[in-house]
């Protein structure tokens, strides 16, 4: 007869050395299974963030940069890239853009393409917002007049914009700086102190003191 | 009070008896074979196979069948030297025996086989026969050519032994007959029948497939390896019958002592 104790013993340390490595196997899959779903859950949600933007915030300031007409003028003129924040507002989606909520407005770096210098790109805007009639596009296009000195221009697309949503400062403001630029000082006072006597803007009270005082 | 597991052990105490001949598939096919080869006028034929496929009680069962008709012996254990060895073969050509300082003169026992011929036709198995030497089995050789003396030669199959059969019978083997590891059907046969012919119908039905599984696994097959196996189950079935009945269920062989058994014997290791 046997040792019967020892070869129990035996067995015991035999059924522990067999059942270690299944319960490695077993952690080691259920850590491979969790790893992967979370590797799937994580670029899911990044391809969430590089998707198309929400209808609801199609009209922000983010749409000017990244329509597809802009980057394909882009890519076709070989433009400098500008990395610049910009200020988004009335974005409805928040979660999607995922940055700081606490103010209500969002600043995200994007790129930015430099289309000031060439008249097709504005052509394509022009065109485009006569289709949309989007107040970005009428904005941008004000604003990038007048930076580059076509004071008519840009009082034009100050007006357009204005007649979209008079509630943008900064279209009163180009209309009036561009007034201004073109001469018609007292036209532009009178439209600063209207706008001023509506809204109480403090920027339009500066740039009404300059234009009172010469510096525009 | 004798356990019921000790009679179990014991149907599995490895023997060459054949009231412990189990008729399988396999080894019917192989019996047959044999019987058939016997019948053609060949010279030598090699029973070839692993230690434990059968070979020996398949020697026997043949001797058993066709003593009465057939001349026919069973060497079971080898001769220890070559003079012993011819004294054998001399008493069972000539029915004499040779007093033990003597020797036989192979060339007068060689002319002796050939007179032989057409007058008797007498069949030797020679078991174990990894154990002659090459001469010896040259001279088994020269008797069988004389076409009187008709030898069974069984052999052990592993790796050194293998090359000495192919190279030394390869051109004197007229037919090769090879017996394998028994399948898990024939395995689970085996173990059932065996304890059916003692009766003991309880324990072959508490031993389960997934327990017959096991032990295939653990033995390969080999029906040597198969009875010891079970010895060793039942023999710790026993201790725990006898000693520690709360560890030990009648209708099932538990997974615990087919592996304990499997430790003790060396198929497994800790």
């Amino acid at each position: 007869m046997y040792n019967i104790k020892a070869l129990e013993e035996e067995w015991k340390r035999y059924r522990r050395k067999k059942i270690i490595p299944i319960i490695i196997g077993v952690v080691a899959i259920v850590l491979g299974t969790g790893s992967v779903v979370l590797f799937v859950k994580n670029k899911s949600d990044i391809l969430k963030e590089h998707a198309s933007p929400n209808p609801a915030t199609a009209k922000s300031d983010i749409d000017i940069y990244i329509d597809r007409g802009i980057t394909d003028i882009a890519e076709k003129s070989n433009e400098a890239l500008i990395d610049a924040p910009i200020e988004i507002a009335n974005v409805e989606d928040e979660e999607r853009v995922g940055t700081d909520t606490s103010s209500g407005k969002k600043k995200l770096h994007i790129e930015v393409i430099d289309v000031s210098k060439k008249k097709s790109s504005f052509k394509e805007i022009e065109k485009r917002f006569r289709m949309g009639h989007d107040i970005d596009d009428s904005l941008f296009l004000a604003k990038s007049y007048y930076e580059r000195k076509n004071y008519k221009k840009a009082e034009y697309w100050a007006l357009q914009t204005n007649k979209v949503n008079e509630n943008i400062e900064e279209s009163w403001l180009i209309f009036a700086k561009a007034k201004a630029k073109q001469g018609h000082k007292n036209e532009a006072i009178r439209i600063l102190n209207a706008y001023i006597n509506r809204t109480h803007s403090i920027e339009a009270k500066v740039l009404l003191d300059k234009i009172k005082k010469g510096k525009i | 009070m004798k356990s019921r597991y000790e009679s179990a052990k014991d149907v599995f105490v490895d023997s060459v008896d054949l009231d412990d001949y189990i008729d399988l598939e396999s080894s019917l096919t192989a019996y047959q074979q044999l019987e058939h080869s016997i019948n053609k006028p060949l010279k030598m034929i090699l029973l070839f196979g692993r230690p434990g496929t059968g070979k020996s009680i398949l020697l026997n069962r043949l001797h058993e069948r066709l003593k009465y008709q057939k001349e026919i012996y069973y060497f079971d254990t080898p001769a220890i030297n070559e003079k012993e060895f011819f004294h054998k073969i001399f008493k069972v050509l000539t029915k004499k025996t040779l007093p033990q300082n003597t020797e036989v003169n192979f060339s007068a026992l060689v002319n002796y086989c050939k007179n032989m011929r057409g007058k008797r036709e007498i069949i030797i198995m020679l078991d174990e026969a990894q154990m002659y030497g090459p001469e010896m089995m040259e001279k088994i050789r020269l008797l069988s050519d004389s076409r009187a003396v008709k030898f069974i030669v069984s052999l052990h199959k592993t790796e050194d032994e293998d090359l000495v059969a192919k190279e030394h019978f390869q051109s004197r083997i007229w037919e090769v007959i090879e017996l394998h590891n028994a399948s898990l059907k024939d395995q689970t046969t085996y173990i059932h029948k065996k304890l059916l012919k003692k009766n003991l119908f309880e324990i072959a039905n508490s031993i389960k497939d997934k327990n017959f599984k096991l032990i295939h696994k653990f033995t390969k097959g080999n029906y040597r390896e198969c009875n010891k196996m079970m010895f060793t189950i039942f023999e710790i079935c026993e201790y725990y019958d006898k000693n520690e009945p709360a560890k030990i269920r009648y209708d099932r062989i538990p997974k615990r002592i087919i592996e304990m058994a499997a430790l003790k014997l060396g198929y497994i290791h800790v």
